[in-house]
């Protein structure tokens, strides 16, 4: 076994691990704002290794080219997507974005001044 | 079995609490799931297409991860204003 396989497998473990703890988590938790939490482990871990282990198997040849614009895709639109997502939820809930009037938003900078 | 094939499975796996998700929740807990199945599916095909050493079908998992995207922001809007 050469050092490039280890290598793919270790990327291979990292992935899976990411996207186990993605279902782990929709499994334990029933809130909309925590299950958000756990795309980020998929999208950020899962979706960066797997795309790499894809990259170290083949090289940058056709495959791995377009394993990195994967990769690259899916890291960006993570954040995007839940920030959408998180908005869209809160708006259903409280008919608005803002804050509403009988909400207290925690200020940390002004408390330390 | 090589590793890709075994990860694809694994992954096949872990889309299923993703599926439950999209199945039992709310609305929004559903668009979460499918967020999240949409992501675990881009990378099932990617690994089917390394272990079956068909590089075509790489472009597959790009098409679906750029669908994901523009789906994922409709999704979100339909919720949020009209659904």
């Amino acid at each position: 076994m050469s050092a490039r396989d280890v290598a793919v497998f270790v990327l291979l473990g990292i992935g899976v691990l990411g996207f186990l703890v993605t279902a782990v988590g929709f499994l334990l938790v029933r809130d909309f704002y925590e299950q958000i939490h756990y795309l980020a482990p998929s999208s950020l871990i899962g979706a960066v290794a797997i795309p790499a282990a894809v990259v170290v198997h083949e090289g940058l040849s056709q495959a791995g080219a377009k394993a990195i614009l994967i990769g690259l895709l899916l890291f960006w639109a993570n954040p995007v997507l839940s920030h959408a997502t998180l908005r869209a939820g809160r708006i259903r809930r409280k008919r608005q974005w803002t804050p509403t009037a009988d909400e207290e938003i925690p200020r940390a900078m002004e408390s330390e001044k | 079995m090589n590793p890709w094939i075994l990860t694809a499975l694994i992954l096949l796996a872990c889309m299923v609490p993703c599926l439950m998700l999209c199945a039992r929740g709310d609305a929004m807990s559903r668009l979460v799931g499918l967020e999240a199945g949409s992501t675990m599916a881009v990378m099932v095909l990617l690994v089917l297409a390394e272990g079956y050493h068909r590089v075509p079908f790489v472009d597959l998992a790009l098409t679906l991860a750029l669908l994901t995207y523009g789906a994922g922001l409709v999704f979100a809007r339909f919720l949020e204003h009209w659904l």
